[in-house]
């Protein structure tokens, strides 16, 4: 691949950021003309463009599209061998956070702003996968779980990380061990009732206060916030349904008082794809695709593809991916999955771009290579579905942020390790000099 | 009547296939494929391939069928030899770990096959038509296994070969289990010995010196060590099951110490470590399970030291390798697999392999399954496309000549779309 001296220079940066893997800030925002010269570009919103052109400056798409002419001062990134298409998006993970269940049930308060952890593995494969924004939120375990941030692998704080703040309030449908579906639901029906009425009182008392031209300082409770936020229509709740009939409580709950919802579904949700069609929600998938039903009649074992079952009832839905499964922890595996079950290909690339960027409200901003939209593009090897296909570079923001050919694990990971050859042992003075002076390997 | 022998789940799968072919006696039914990858040689474009009494009567190009003959229609699609899963552990019932004694060579995981349990009718949906179920990981010496196809009137006509060979387990997994309760640190009570790799390995040992004191004596030699002592002496291979280098180290001094001859490797997850010596000994490894080991974490409680192109190394170095569930939880998608390992650097050539028939010679069936050619069992799967890509699906599995699994049929068919 032909690079400018440009690019050679902000690859070696990159190397060097990584190489030093200490605490540096990051850089800003580029603020730079880019040509991207693409072999295939898919831009998910519209038509696949064959040796196409994306001009970027500061870090956002300016011009897409064939036979496009090149400013001159731009810094040309010649992938015309290879497929370029827009970042990866996870609508919901709570990976990167160590714990992420709280054991108090009513925690709305909370922020995974504040667990993030931004040199976590998860974070680091995320960036290597293709993934360029995530929304993480509270586990599938607590009632009321708390808000979440928007960010991107890639920074080595949460801050430099971060996309959008307080964006989706955590809902768990799913009672703990200890306790009972019917007194989790009651739970979260008592909370509703009594902030509506909690709500009532306070504008009760502001009113009063007005009419009586008293001055009125009482303080909404910051522990309830987000929750009346989320009743105001301010915020949007991510409803964990581990159950078909979860998805009918999601929607019977979020009715009285009204507020906005994403339901995230557990596999056996498929049951619901009719209903949820109905109500013409987006949704996302859980990271398992495949439920087997006996059939009690034939005794057979019946093979549910999920989100077949939703692309067939028309709901759009995101997909996730599971954390060990050997090919599920890849969305291009998933969305391949999805298409060899018979999902159209579109759907099933939007299921990991446009979809997700959607649900979590950046639409307008991330999941398709277009005018206006942020340059959160991978450029692959070959077609994204093609399990063949490697990440070679991640931009974010029209930045390179990760480049294969720097990438030391991954090396480390599929390469042959060669026996270590035997050092001879220094002396013994000589040895305690370059302890002192040596300082330990920085990891990676 | 055959029919009479017919288990009701597979009467009602037949009724649930109209479509589906069940050749009669004598019937010929002719599978008509886009691509056959024989795996006894170069895959061929455009064949068809005729079935008879169950076996494969001839594969040629062309789309001819002789009268009479009912066709299966995979013009569109690939077809290869059925997966062969050489180191199950789904599909029985109850425990397969027998807690009394840690010395059970003569212990046979057949008896506690279901051969109505949901793992098998899974696997067939996964592309298994032959399967090496083994007994548990807690035994050092733990039994034989089974090898058989995953679908069938009757058992003794799945059954392709039982007591083939003898389990062993090396490393902490024969050691747990040993003690009261389970889970609780070796400070606890002791049920009985070995809790420590030391221990597994000094009983091992043991093992195999009595054996060989036991044959050498002249007297009476009792069934456990007879059945040790024919796996020593090469009758029957040793399956050794270990992840760790340090344990594969150990094996093979022990294998040098007492002359054993006949050795397979299963799950090796380190074994790229040694793959030089593993091939010079000539010893299969059977790979499996396989996850995604993000830093920190492991393997079971051992051989984290992961490398993901570990069949890669391995084939490389000369070894034969196979793909294989060895997971209680039940079949995995063997396919998704070894794409993966293609992507972490196997050939595509050695993942079909070692999918079909690598395992099938490891596992000595090799002259009835895992590959497609005259005379062999007609056990096909039909493919939407390139097995070793995440856009394939499965679309039929035959066994024995008979579609068990029809995807158009089943409840996510195109029918329904």
């Amino acid at each position: 691949m032909a690079m400018t001296m440009h690019r050679r220079c902000a690859i070696t940066a990159v190397a060097l950021v990584l190489s030093l893997g200490t605490a540096l800030t990051r850089a800003g925002p580029v603020r730079e003309k880019i040509a991207i010269k693409a072999g295939t570009i898919i831009t998910v919103s519209g038509d696949d463009i064959e040796n196409g052109t994306i001009l970027i400056q500061d870090g956002v798409i300016t011009d897409v599209g064939a036979g496009l002419e090149v400013p001159w001062d731009a810094n040309v990134i010649d992938a015309s061998d290879k497929v370029v298409m827009p970042g990866f998006i996870e609508a919901h993970t709570s990976g990167s956070m160590g714990t992420s269940n709280e054991s108090e049930l009513e925690v709305p308060f909370l922020s995974t702003f504040d667990a993030i952890d931004p040199v976590s593995s998860y974070m680091e494969d995320a960036l290597r996968d293709g993934i360029t924004t995530m929304l993480v939120l509270p586990g599938n375990d607590t009632l009321l779980g708390g808000t979440g941030v928007v960010v991107k692998p890639h920074g080595k704080t949460v801050e430099a990380m971060l996309i959008r703040d307080y964006t989706g309030l955590k809902i768990s449908l799913q009672a703990r061990s200890d306790s009972s579906r019917m007194a989790h639901i009651a739970q979260l029906r008592k909370y509703l009732a009594d902030l509506k009425h909690y709500v009532e009182e306070y504008e009760q008392g502001k009113a009063d206060a007005t009419d009586r031209k008293k001055p009125f300082d009482e303080e909404i409770d910051p522990q309830k916030q987000p929750m009346i936020d989320l009743i105001e229509g301010r915020i949007t709740a991510f409803v964990y349904c581990p159950r078909a009939s979860d998805v009918v409580k999601a929607f019977e709950l979020s009715a009285e008082p009204e507020f906005p919802m994403v339901p995230v579904l557990g596999p056996d949700c498929y049951k619901a794809a009719d209903l949820l069609a109905e109500k013409g929600l987006p949704v996302i998938l859980d990271s398992q695709l495949v439920v087997w039903e006996t059939n009690e009649d034939t005794e057979t074992e019946e093979m549910k593809f999920v989100p077949r079952i939703f692309a067939d009832a028309g709901v759009k839905f995101a997909m996730q991916r599971a954390g060990s499964a050997y090919g599920s922890r890849y969305l291009w595996f998933q969305a391949a999955q999805a298409v060899a079950h018979g999902v159209d290909r579109e759907e099933a690339l939007k299921a990991i771009t446009l979809h997700p960027a959607e649900i979590i409200g950046l639409g307008d901003r991330l999941g398709s290579i277009d005018k206006g939209k942020d340059a959160n593009l991978l450029i692959l090897t070959g077609d994204p579905l093609d399990a063949q296909t490697w990440v070679d570079q991640v931009l974010i923001g029209g930045e390179v942020v990760y480049d294969r050919a720097e990438d030391k694990r991954l090396k480390k990971l599929l390469e042959e390790r060669k026996p270590e050859e035997v050092q001879p042992a220094p002396e013994e003075d000589a040895e305690e000099e370059e302890e002192d002076e040596t300082p330990p390997e920085p990891e990676q | 009547m055959r029919l009479a022998r017919l288990h009701p789940a597979a009467i009602a799968l037949l009724c649930a296939l109209p479509c589906a072919s069940r050749a009669s006696a004598d019937g010929v039914v002719a599978v008509r494929a886009g691509r056959v990858i024989t795996m006894s040689g170069a895959p061929i474009d455009g064949a068809t391939i005729l079935i008879q009494h169950g076996k494969v009567k001839s594969i040629r190009r062309g789309d001819a069928v002789p009268p009479g003959a009912t066709v299966i229609d995979a013009s569109d699609s690939v077809v290869m030899p059925g997966l062969v899963d050489a180191n199950a552990r789904f599909g029985t019932r109850g425990d397969a770990n027998e807690q009394s004694d840690e010395i059970t060579p003569t212990f046979r995981i057949s008896p506690a096959i279901d051969r109505d349990s949901i793992a098998l009718k899974r696997a067939v949906q996964l592309g298994v038509t032959t399967l090496r179920v083994v007994p548990g990981n807690e035994n050092i010496f733990a039994g034989t296994g089974v090898v058989f196809k995953s679908a069938g009137d009757a058992l003794d006509d799945m059954i392709l070969e039982d007591g083939g060979d003898l389990k062993i387990v090396m490393g902490n997994d024969a050691a747990s289990g040993n003690r009261i309760p389970r889970s609780a640190r070796p400070t606890s009570f002791f049920y009985r010995q070995p809790t420590t790799r030391m221990g597994v390995v000094w009983h091992l040992r043991k093992a195999f010196f009595d054996a060989n004191a036991a044959m050498e004596s002249g007297g009476e030699v009792g069934p456990a060590h007879r059945a040790i002592a024919a796996a020593m002496r090469g009758k029957v291979p040793l399956h050794i099951a270990l992840r760790t280098a340090v344990d594969i180290e150990t094996t093979l001094q022990i294998a040098d110490e007492f002359e054993l001859r006949r050795l397979v490797f299963t799950e090796c997850t380190e074994g790229y470590k040694l793959a030089g010596d593993i091939a010079a000994r000539h010893i299969p490894v059977i790979l499996g399970p396989f996850y995604y080991y993000p830093s920190g974490w492991r393997q079971a409680y051992e051989g984290w030291d992961v490398n993901w192109n570990n069949a890669g190394l391995l084939a490389k170095a000369g070894v034969k390798i196979a793909f294989a569930s060895n997971d209680e939880s039940g079949p995995a998608d063997l396919l998704s697999w070894a794409t993966m390992a293609v992507r972490h650097g196997l050939p595509a050539s050695d993942a079909l392999k070692a999918l079909t028939v690598s395992p099938a010679e490891i596992l000595g069936v090799a002259d009835r399954v895992g590959s497609l050619a005259k005379g062999k069992d007609a056990d096909i799967l039909i493919l939407s496309g390139d097995p070793l890509q995440a856009t394939t699906r499965i679309e039929k599995v035959i066994i024995n000549g008979d579609v068990v699994f029809d995807a158009e049929s089943g409840a996510n068919g195109d029918d329904n779309a």
